[in-house]
């Protein structure tokens, strides 16, 4: 393994010679590049971050509805009523959700999704406004089969997580507990594929239905 | 060198009150297919107070060669007319490739003789395709051309995104008398010509002209026009082997009223 | 040489005629046309800050580029500060062999994979199958195309050449003996049954290979870019998760990413942003309640290093988007599978002779037309027209092309160079043509030149050359 990997190296320092050459010094410019990011350029856009989430969340056929921190099950339970779903639910963790107080007749699932789980309920580290993208990290009681695996995927997104772009969220992820995350998923819209014809259908492995309640008190 | 450039400065004055010198690289398709496009040229020119003059030592800019690879035919092609132009104000080219390879490819020639790369970069600032030069440089009012019909256009690539030639020839048709242009669906996709590719991957090139033909008959338009002779050789050959009517003009011919006689690849009006 | 390069010549002349006489593949590529190329255009005007944003991109391929080496390492450093594994293969072979053991030593049976085209470039499925593997591709196209015994006509839509029809047929013979005996035709009943099919595979799989769209430097993580998912299930469910990835790959941190991903859907499938865009560092946490126990990633160079430093090195800037095939009016033409290698369209065009040798694909920089439209749309502007014109200027010079061809061009450029020599032999062709059409205009047939006149007529020329004209009517001139 060592002598391909010298091997690969300095067959790329012999073909940059004529490019920057390679000093500590470069070696530490670099990593400060790493260390010191600053976003470039971004596009450009008037809508305030919750119209616009909204409106980019539509736009790749998800669905949402404006909640109070204190409606989530009630929420949650008529939408599964909306799709004639027993209330069993693979459940997340998070600021928001982890107030609720499930009634008695609703099952909750601390684990893992598995090949038949119908309705996972998660809540989103944060949203992105520019695209209407929820990002979701794992971690304790955060488990990313629970994005991919349920025909149903409802996520709690707190208001004032949404933020304007992408590279908002980078700060945030890096000034949090375990950074980086094992798994950091943008999720923008439900699953789809157009590889029959070119033509997209949704729900090709992942969710077929992405519900965001949006937390707003 | 301080008189010298005294002396060049004095000359650029008297040049200044002297109508500009165009000299015209005709292009070998047009040379030896299309005479008309080049007459039609110089009547454009003319019309636009240039004075033009046609260089006896030219032929062929040398796509087949430099398109094949060959750098050194290439080289010896681009020294040729480098030199046989060296003395006009202007070179203007009636085709978009020809153009671009006298404009961008030249230059990139000469990476190792500097002074050859001082004159290739010089023929490069001072070449202009025939529609840019009338639209952008000369402006060029007042075409006293007409023609009854509907036209579509063809946008020949290297033309389109080498030299950013779109709506130079649209302005200019607009001033044709009675010319109504229809854009064709997919006008900016290769008729499949491509120089020797056209022979050597004939296949592939005849699909290609083949879809090109098939938008042509869609827009249901008199006339097809374009800038580039090789392009509509190859949709002309195309449309009158399957016996469409669209007619094939270079839009040189349609500016200088020049389309009274036949199409290109129609017959001769006496038979 | 030149022996090779006519075999060469006539089997890829060969597949063009099969592609353009397949029926499915015409009526599959005609419906795919428009639709890539539409979306594109919608995506790339609905942002003014588009063709910035290109450059940036571009900027930050380049920078990563003439710093490979220590982006390398640095990567390399926290992956394994991530708790996983990176392994270097110089070659195809030895990137399927470090794979083939990684599988043996953690007891597998089965392995799921995500899309990955360097996994296609190194042939990984039938490696791993020599020793024992069960592969199962999970991208709904790549597993059309497993299914078929093909490997992909595309580099984002891997089964863009196969019609509805041929795709239940596929499904009808495959997925029969698993019990799904409905034979099904509609597209949504054909995803369902993929669906249903692959959350078997994917519950079950020892080991989970993807690619990378980017590797992060700054995090040691991969990015995989998706709209179906099965990039994630994947990355996520099994014991061990392998990524394969060409060494180019690497980039800084988060904010590059951000950057590149703004041109990388919008160049591709049109679309603002893809469903999901993931982002994996290493195997699970402490604190993890699921993920993989191991995670290694395979850098493969196989030719990459040696493209550094020279005229070839912007192809490294390349992200797989395929919008230069969605451009490419011979790619729309002959599908990709004509091409010959994994890599089709003007990309492939350019890179296959780099990473197999420039004799193994002599027609593929030839055949293009070298209208410049790859170059137009290439999210990170790679000149690919240009870098198929200087293949073509490699191939010259290293005699690959035919001696006659050579010869031919000498003879003619000597011709050209006599100005007054060529218009008078030019006038002997001229003559003749103008007697043989008897004013028709046109001809049926002309010596030499078959390709053109078998589908198409030659205008005829004029009687006598512009020049000639001009110098007898102007003797002013002389």
């Amino acid at each position: 393994m060592s002598e391909a990997r010298l091997e690969i190296l300095n067959n790329i320092r012999k073909s940059l010679t004529a490019g920057e050459p390679k000093t500590s010094q470069r070696t530490s410019e670099l990593r400060a590049r790493l260390k010191y990011t600053a976003p470039q350029i971004q596009p450009g856009f008037t809508d305030d971050n919750l119209t616009r989430f909204c409106e980019k969340h539509v736009a790749v056929h998800g669905t949402y509805e404006f909640i109070k921190l204190v409606d989530i099950e009630a929420a949650v339970l008529k939408y599964l009523q909306g799709l004639d779903i027993d209330p069993q639910i693979h459940l997340g963790a998070g600021p928001c959700l982890d107030q609720v107080k499930w009634s008695e007749g609703v099952f909750t699932y601390k684990k893992s999704a598995d090949k038949n789980t119908r309705v996972a309920v998660s809540e989103a580290f944060a949203a992105v406004a520019e695209t209407g993208t929820l990002v979701m990290c794992s971690g304790s009681d955060l488990l990313p089969s629970h994005n991919f695996l349920p025909d149903d995927h409802i996520v709690i997104v707190d208001c004032d997580r949404i933020v304007r772009y992408q590279e908002d969220v980078w700060p945030l992820l890096r000034t949090g507990d375990h950074f980086p995350q094992r798994a950091i998923n943008l999720i923008t819209g439900p699953s789809k594929t157009g590889d029959i014809e070119q033509t997209i259908q949704y729900g090709a492995h992942g969710p077929r239905r992405l519900h965001v309640l949006i937390v707003k008190d | 060198m301080r008189i010298g450039s005294v002396i060049s400065i004095l000359m650029k004055t008297h040049q200044s009150n002297s109508p500009i010198t165009v000299g015209l690289f005709v292009t070998c398709l047009a040379d030896l297919i299309r005479p008309q496009v080049a007459f039609a040229a110089v009547s454009l020119l003319e019309s636009a107070q240039c004075e033009v003059r046609v260089p006896r030592g030219q032929s062929c800019c040398g796509q087949p060669a430099l398109n094949s690879g060959d750098r050194a035919n290439s080289i010896e092609i681009a020294k040729q007319v480098i030199t046989e132009f060296s003395d006009v104000d202007y070179v203007v080219v009636p085709s978009g490739s020809c153009a671009d390879t006298l404009k961008n490819k030249y230059p990139t020639l000469f990476s190792k003789d500097m002074r050859w790369a001082r004159r290739a970069q010089k023929l490069a600032d001072k070449t202009w395709e025939l529609t840019k030069f009338l639209f952008e440089k000369v402006e060029l009012k007042g075409i006293d051309a007409a023609l009854d019909g509907v036209c579509t256009y063809h946008d020949s690539c290297t033309g389109l995104r080498e030299l950013l030639i779109y709506e130079q020839p649209r302005e200019l048709l607009k001033q044709v008398k009675g010319l109504r242009l229809k854009e064709l669906k997919d006008s900016n996709v290769c008729c499949g010509f491509g120089g020797l590719f056209s022979l050597k991957y004939s296949d592939i090139s005849t699909h290609l002209v083949s879809d090109k033909c098939t938008e042509i008959c869609n827009s249901d338009a008199d006339m097809v026009l374009g800038g580039d002779l090789g392009c509509l050789l190859n949709i002309a050959g195309r449309l009158r082997r399957d016996n469409k009517k669209a007619r094939v003009f270079h839009i040189a011919e349609v500016l200088a009223g020049m389309t009274d006689g036949p199409a290109i690849g129609d017959p001769e009006e006496s038979e | 040489m030149s022996e090779i390069s006519s075999i060469q010549r006539v089997e890829f002349q060969d597949r063009v005629r099969t592609a353009l006489n397949d029926v499915n593949l015409q009526r599959a590529m005609a419906k795919a046309k428009s639709g890539f190329v539409d979306k594109r255009l919608e995506a790339k005007s609905a942002l003014p800050e588009f063709d910035q944003i290109r450059d940036a991109a571009r900027d930050i391929k380049d920078h990563v580029l003439s710093n490979l080496d220590t982006y390398l390492e640095l990567y390399e450093e926290k992956v394994i500060e991530n708790g996983g594994h990176v392994h270097w293969a110089r070659d195809a072979e030895e990137a399927c062999s470090i794979i083939a053991e990684i599988c043996k030593a953690s007891g597998a049976r089965t392995v799921t994979k995500g899309k990955s085209m360097v996994s296609e470039e190194m042939y990984l499925n039938p490696a791993l199958e020599a020793v024992g593997m069960e592969v199962v591709e999970t991208d709904l196209g790549e597993y059309i195309v497993q299914l078929a015994g093909e490997t992909p006509s595309h580099i984002i839509a891997p089964a863009v050449h196969k019609t509805r029809e041929q795709i239940t047929d596929l499904f009808h013979e495959h997925h029969s003996p698993l019990g799904y005996t409905d034979r099904v035709t509609q597209r949504e009943a054909l995803v369902n049954e993929a669906r249903s099919v692959l959350r078997e595979r994917f519950v079950s799989a020892d080991v989970g290979i993807t690619g990378a769209n980017f590797l992060v430097a700054e995090t040691g993580a991969n990015v995989i870019v998706t709209n179906e998912g099965n990039g994630d299930l994947t990355s996520s469910l099994p014991k061990v998760h392998i990524v394969t990835a060409g060494i180019e790959k690497v980039i800084p941190s988060l904010e590059d990413l951000s950057v590149l991903l703004r041109v990388l859907a919008r160049s591709a499938t049109g679309q603002e942003f893809s469903a999901y865009t993931s982002i994996y560092s290493g195997p699970r946490r402490p604190e993890d309640g699921e993920g993989p126990e191991a995670y290694h990633v395979v850098l493969l160079d196989n030719g990459r290093s040696s493209m550094l430093g020279g005229d070839y090195q912007s192809m490294l800037r390349c992200i797989r988007c395929g919008a230069c095939l969605n451009h490419c009016p011979v790619y729309g033409a002959i599908g990709g599978h004509a091409y010959g290698w994994i890599y089709p369209g003007p990309m492939g065009s350019v890179l296959t002779p780099l990473l197999n040798g420039f004799d193994s694909a002599v027609d593929l920089p030839n055949a293009c037309t070298l209208n410049g439209r790859c170059k137009e749309v290439c999210p990170v502007h790679i000149p690919l027209s240009d870098l198929l014109l200087k293949h073509r200027t490699e191939q010259h010079e290293r005699k690959l092309t035919s001696a006659t061809s050579r010869w031919i061009l000498t003879a003619w450029t000597w011709l050209v160079r006599r100005p007054r020599f060529y218009q008078a032999v030019m006038a002997i062709p001229l003559w003749t043509m103008n007697r043989i059409s008897r004013g028709s205009g046109r001809l049926r047939w002309i010596p030499f030149g078959r390709g053109w006149t078998d589908t198409r007529d030659f205008p005829v020329p004029s009687r006598k050359s512009f020049l000639r004209q001009w110098y007898s009517q102007e003797k002013g001139h002389e």
